[in-house]
């Protein structure tokens, strides 16, 4: 059994603790915004964050992370009540598939949580081991600058 | 009429009872026999030709909700909340009380496959006419019941409101037979002035659940009693399975079971994890047997040409003295003239590019200018970001499979044929995947998923494709070749017009068993289907091969070729990237040879008025007249299409800047111009030109499959790169021109060909080169421009 | 380029490595004069030089010149061939490979006596090329060309840190120029002459005996042949398919574990009474690492063989730190390998627990002494 802090709760895990923290998420916890795109780390769809950084949840196994605090896209809002980045990306209609969307946003928080001051270059850098297949760039670059005004302005 | 209610039917008490559906699958579904519902008058309008029954598409609820049911699903391009949006509107009801259920094979029409940029144009101008005229029902009823005429009598929000105030909302006005009824051909269509759902950035309403984690893709459907299974995938095309040691990966943790069914091998295990550690074992387990079988990559296209080839001569006018002969004929014969030598046909490598013509500094009035092209284009992945996923379950008789196949109907026939059951016992539900972008794999992890589930009846077992197995195994957008020659007179006109595409078919979708992979590899195996050309006007290879330009002498041939050396299907805009790429990339040849402006010299030859509409917008908002000279690097390109010259049009402007000592381009900006139609959601139409052109730049900049002479090489995404967030444009501006009342026209494929055009003529007004053979790397691009 | 002298005459730190440059033939200084006068000039600051003091003081350099330099273009090896000779001009001119894959002594001077022994550059490793290399398997000259012109081996792995930059370089050399350097390089390799050409020391280098991991390549029999698979970029010729690994064929590899009776958590189970480190490091690398390197695909899929790489069997950490924390960029434009970094996954004794077992499982090797100050180093 492997304690697991995600979203501000503990869980109690029984899964192999080589178990990349991807599956865990899934089907476990039953949380669905981290997403399988690749298994290898070269697509970000699975990104979720661990004590303040962007990691690649297919790629981390369960034991490695006693002790940490796991943050998926849940953590960051509900339907009810979208958080600042999940307000952003509604507001600005920044998905068309969506597949590769809660990667983007978790890794674009970790980003502003680091610096809510983050220029367009900054996020375009931050956000390259993302990958978008249907084009939606333009659009999450202006949805993640909506969110760091969002944050800013205390929403 | 109570023996024709279906299972759909769900009836609450007696009063107010709503539901009103089709009569029989048969009639409602399939569409039944040619003509059975309007079998004597004219057609009716979009897909309510084949499904007639108001009650397929439209269903009124005891508590005023409505319900609209759509044959076409949704990929990720916003179809949903379009169509809803469009019924919402001719229903007079807010769009927040209108449900959409999309693609089912027990609840809705037979739409064919959501593809080709149909939807709005089928599905929606069904969904249209046919709320309009279940809202002219709904006020035709009222009126009975007040005894009064119904022109004094208006729909508004849900309800029929007579002019002394009195009200029926619409729940207390349906029965269970109201709108049992076959759709008239025409309808009182609403005028677009009085639009308050219909032409507005309506959100999308699929978009809040997926940036909150909702349950919203076929991968996070979660049935009780669920297992997972992954399949083990032959290393290459026709490896056959030698041996199999199953025995090791029975016992690992989790394992319930190995199926084996010739070279079809897959395992299941309880969780998700161990089921892909098995799965690996299992794959050391399997010994194959591999023969080279592939083409050399680095000759695919002097393959491609030596295949045999079905011509199809598509278009022909006013051949007559002075017509060009054909491509393929030997072009060093002397019909070039001397003076433009600088024109002769780039040959079909990846290597070579060729300058610009130039025109001889005195040429004589009667010696026309010749020019002649040829480029080239590789496979080209779908590469969805996620891998394709299905859910199937065999229970009680029947196969259910959840899918995110592009076609619920063709996928079950194929389905059952593999299984041998009859199509009514298998049930395709369309639930979203990542954006497909044509045919990917979903519809084999589907027939994977039926077929593993009739392994172990009872559970629900979900098949997750790996990354190289989606990279290697989907079928590719084929590799074309086209030829194209022209004479320009002294007056830089076009005035003859040669043009050949050599390509396979763009479609091998199912229908047929034989389409799907796991129905080839079982031991019982359905050959794959013969493939066949899709005929013009829409066309596979030869889509957008006929330039919608004026030119009085022209031909185009298709070239058809029926071997497939690498799988293939249908990806996004089938040949008409490709020709768009191709017509585009040599109307700036010609342009230049003709010492003209490259938009000014489109507008000459264009007559339809909407096509120089969307070019003069484009190049007004891109201030081209006073573009950036080109050169030392910076370059300014423009291109032109009506996709499938039926659809929406899309003209495109680039300026980008070419770094010297790698050959990388960085774009600076874009501007697109649109014309879908009658506009439904102006962002919606937006966000899919824009995605469109961050696609298309991917595919021009970027791609190729890669293999050697027996496997599929690129297989990840360290091997297939795809554009990243560093070469995204600075500004990408999308410009919606508005029609009124005029048809829908489909734009989710519009944009793909005329960017990539774009961006060659960018590079060529950059640099002095012109590159014809895709992908636009910067290896290519430096080796162009050299030291 | 010959004196190591700028425009005023006074003397250049050997940062600008004239030591080597000095080799050139007037004809390629003069060509390379005329090509850096057709690039576009660009205003650009010199930053100003912190060399503490005593060493600001450049009339030393003299004294430097004087100890360490002998200026002089360069002079073929009767006793060797035409493209051997190329190579070395090539190799010790322009491309001063020795100027990070020679070690230096106390006053910054390579070490004329252990040339190609293994250097530093920007706080990476520069592996020994010479007869102590390390390379589980042994580089031929078609694989060291591959290598140098795309940047990575199937057999051999990937180029990275400040090589990276050098093969993207060659990548625009002629090919027979890079053949030429890969000739000299392996030649090199094989230990035959330890001087440098040219050097200031006659003498060969003192040990000529191939290292234990070389010699072990008996067990790395079911290892990919050295011609393997070359990068499928759409401009780069495919060679045939070669053979691939024979677990395909269910054999298993040294190093294996993800067949069925060697289960990382089967071993990691057994080992765990016996050395903690070590089972942790086999559990992280089966779940962490596996699917890549573990996939029996070549690169560049996924990741490369371990018991092939360099990194794993050489003689420093401070590359496979870097590697593992700080993983291979994602590819721009052309295929190449790419790998996640684990920076913000492992912990320092996660790190160190997983390194051991790399060296144990891959290299048959115990942990590098220097392994955690190597960690300390990497920069975050």
């Amino acid at each position: 059994m492997t304690a697991l802090k995600v979203n501000g709760r503990v869980y109690s895990v029984d899964a192999d603790p080589e178990t990349p923290l991807l599956y865990v998420l899934r089907e476990d916890l039953k949380l669905n915004a981290a997403k399988f795109g690749c298994g290898l780390g070269q697509c970000g769809a699975c990104t979720v964050i661990v004590d303040g950084e962007p990691v690649f949840s297919c790629i981390t196994p369960l034991l490695l992370l006693q002790g940490k605090e796991i943050t998926t896209l849940e953590g960051l809002g509900t339907l009810e009540k979208p958080g600042p980045m999940q307000r952003a990306f509604i507001d600005e209609q920044a998905a068309q598939c969506g597949y590769c969307i809660p990667g983007m946003m978790m890794r674009a928080q970790a980003l502003l949580q680091k610096n809510p001051h983050a220029t367009d270059a900054n996020i375009r850098e931050y956000l390259e081991p993302n990958l978008c297949r249907c084009g939606t760039h333009i659009r999450i670059l202006r949805a993640v600058r909506r969110a760091a005004q969002l944050m800013q302005e205390g929403g | 009429m109570s023996s024709a209610l279906t299972r759909r039917t769900l009836l609450h008490g007696a009063g107010a009872l709503i539901v009103s559906f089709t009569l029989s699958p048969v009639l409602a579904q399939e569409g039944g026999p040619p003509g059975a519902a309007s079998s004597a008058g004219p057609k009716l309008p979009g897909s309510l030709s084949r499904t007639p029954y108001l009650d397929a598409w439209i269903r009124i609820d005891a508590d005023g909700s409505a319900t609209a049911f759509t044959g076409k699903a949704e990929l990720g391009q916003g179809i949903k909340t379009a169509l809803l949006q469009i019924a919402a509107e001719e229903l007079e009801m807010p769009v927040s009380r209108v449900k959409i259920i999309t693609a089912d094979t027990v609840l809705t029409a037979n739409e064919g496959y959501t593809a080709g940029s149909h939807s709005t144009q089928d599905s929606g101008t069904a969904l249209r006419n046919a709320a309009a005229q279940v809202r002219d029902i709904l006020i035709s009823e009222a009126a009975r019941r007040w005894n009064l005429p119904p022109e004094k009598l208006k729909a508004v929000k849900g309800e029929v409101i007579a002019p002394s105030g009195a009200r029926l909302a619409y729940g207390e006005l349906v029965s269970a037979t109201l709108l049992h009824l076959a759709a008239q051909p025409t309808s009182n269509l609403k005028d677009p002035s009085s639009f308050t759902a219909m032409g507005k950035s309506f959100p999308r309403v699929d978009i809040p659940a997926k940036v909150t984690g909702g349950a919203t893709y076929v991968q996070d459907i979660r049935l009780p009693g669920m297992l997972h299974a992954r399949v083990v995938r032959p290393p290459s095309y026709g490896a056959q399975l030698v041996s199999l040691e199953p025995s090791a990966v029975e016992h690992l943790p989790g394992v319930i079971k190995v199926v084996r069914d010739g070279n079809f091998v897959a395992v299941i295990a309880e969780r998700e994890y161990q089921c892909i550690k098995a799965m690996r074992a299992l794959t050391a387990a399997a010994k194959w047997q591999e023969k080279p079988a592939l083409p050399k990559q680095a000759d695919l296209a002097a393959t491609l040409l030596a295949l045999p080839a079905q011509d199809f001569t598509i278009f022909e006018k006013a051949t007559g003295p002075g017509a060009l002969a054909s491509p393929d004929a030997t072009d060093s014969a002397g019909t070039v003239p001397a003076a433009v030598s600088g024109a002769a046909p780039a040959k079909a490598s990846p290597a070579r590019t060729s300058s610009p013509a130039a025109l001889p500094a005195s040429s004589p009035a009667t010696n026309p200018t010749l020019l002649a092209a040829t480029y080239t284009r590789p496979y080209v992945s779908h590469a969805s970001v996620g891998p394709s996923c299905a859910i199937a379950q065999l229970q009680g008789g029947t196969l259910t499979v959840w899918t995110h196949t592009q076609g619920v109907y063709p996928d079950r026939q194929a389905i059952a044929e593999m299984l041998h059951l009859p199509p009514d016992k298998v049930h395709c539900i369309h639930v979203q995947g990542s954006g497909c972008y044509g045919h990917n794999g979903a519809d084999d992890a589907a027939a994977d998923a039926a077929l593993i589930a009739t392994h172990l009846p009872g559970r629900p077992i979900r098949v997750q494709w790996m990354r190289d197995q989606e990279f290697g195994w989907e079928p590719f957008g084929p590799t074309m070749i086209t030829k194209a020659r022209a004479s320009l007179d002294t007056s830089g006109h076009i005035t003859d017009w040669d043009y050949g595409v050599w390509s396979n078919t763009h479609s091998m979708r199912p229908g047929p068993a034989g389409s799907l992979l796991a129905a080839q590899h079982i031991t019982a195996a359905f050959p794959p289907p013969p493939p066949k050309p899709l005929p013009q006007p829409e066309g596979g290879g030869d889509r957008n091969a006929i330039p919608l330009y004026s030119l009085p002498r022209a031909k185009v041939v298709h070239h058809f070729i029926s071997d497939m050396p690498l799988r293939i299907s249908a990806l996004r805009s089938l040949g008409g990237y490709m020709n768009v790429f191709s017509i585009e990339s040599f109307m700036d040849e010609l342009a230049q040879a003709a010492h003209a402006d490259p938009v000014t010299f489109r507008l000459k030859h264009l007559d339809d008025p909407r096509a120089r509409e969307a070019i003069i917008t484009t190049a007004t908002h891109f201030n081209w007249a006073t573009r950036p000279k080109g050169g030392h690097g910076t370059g300014c390109g423009f291109a032109f299409a009506r996709y499938k010259n039926l659809a929406a049009y899309c003209a495109i402007a680039v300026q980008l800047k070419v770094d010297h000592e790698s050959g990388r381009i960085q774009v600076e900006r874009i501007v697109a111009a649109v014309d879908t139609g009658q506009v439904v959601n102006p962002d919606g139409i937006r966000n899919q030109i824009e995605g469109g052109i961050l696609q298309s730049m991917s595919w021009t900049l970027y791609e190729s499959v890669s293999f050697d002479d027996t496997r599929i090489r690129s297989v990840d995404w360290a091997t297939y790169p795809i554009m990243r967030f560093d070469a995204v444009p600075g500004t990408l501006d999308v410009h919606v021109i508005d029609r009124p009342g005029a048809p829908f026209l489909g734009c989710g494929e519009a944009s793909q060909g005329p960017t990539s055009a774009a961006l060659a003529n960018a590079i060529a007004d950059a640099t002095g080169k012109r590159l014809r053979n895709l992908p636009l790397t910067p290896a290519r691009i430096k080796a162009a421009i050299g030291v | 380029m010959r004196e190591g002298v700028d425009r005023e005459g006074r003397h250049l730190y050997p940062a600008f490595p004239y030591d080597h440059f000095t080799l050139l033939t007037d004809a390629d200084i003069d060509a390379l004069y005329a090509f850096f006068m057709t690039r576009p000039p660009v205003r650009a600051q010199t930053s100003r030089n912190d060399v503490p003091f005593p060493l600001s003081f450049r009339p030393l350099l003299a004294g430097w010149k004087l100890l360490f330099f002998r200026p002089g273009r360069y002079h073929a090896d009767a006793q060797r061939d035409a493209v051997w000779n190329r190579g070395a001009y090539l190799a010790e001119g322009i491309a001063h490979c020795g100027a990070c894959h020679t070690p230096r002594n106390a006053f910054g001077a390579e070490k004329p006596n252990q040339h190609f022994a293994g250097g530093s550059a920007e706080g990476w490793h520069a592996y020994s090329l010479n007869s102590m290399s390390q390379a589980p398997l042994a580089w031929d000259v078609s694989a060291m060309e591959l290598y140098l012109r795309n940047g990575w081996h199937a057999s051999h792995g990937v180029a990275h840190g400040p090589m990276a930059a050098v093969t993207d370089n060659m990548a625009g050399v002629t090919a027979s120029d890079v053949r030429a350097v890969a000739e000299y390089v392996v030649a090199s390799m094989s230990g035959t002459k330890g001087a440098r050409p040219n050097s200031l020391a006659g003498k060969t280098d003192a040990e000529g005996t191939r290292r234990s991991s070389r010699a072990s390549m008996a067990s790395l029999a079911t290892a990919p042949p050295a011609a393997a698979i070359s990068p499928t970029h759409p401009t780069a010729p495919v060679p045939p398919a070669a053979a691939d690994p024979p677990t395909r064929s269910g054999a298993p590899t040294p190093g294996s574990s993800l067949q069925p009776a060697t289960t990382p958590s089967a071993s990691a189970a057994v080992a765990a009474a016996s050395d903690d480190k070590r089972s942790d490091g086999a559990a992280i690398y089966a779940a962490a690492c596996g699917g890549c390197h573990e996939s029996h695909q070549p690169l560049p899929f996924g990741g490369v063989d371990l018991s092939l790489s360099t990194d794993v069997a050489g003689e420093d950490p401070t590359n496979l730190v870097h590697v593992v924390l700080d993983g291979l960029p994602a590819t721009r434009e052309a295929p190449q390998p790419m790998m996640p970094g684990f920076a913000t996954t492992f912990s320092d004794p996660q790190l160190v627990s997983l390194m051991a077992y790399l060296r144990d499982q891959f290299a048959h090797k115990p942990l590098w002494p220097d392994t955690e100050s190597a960690i300390r180093r990497n920069p975050q």
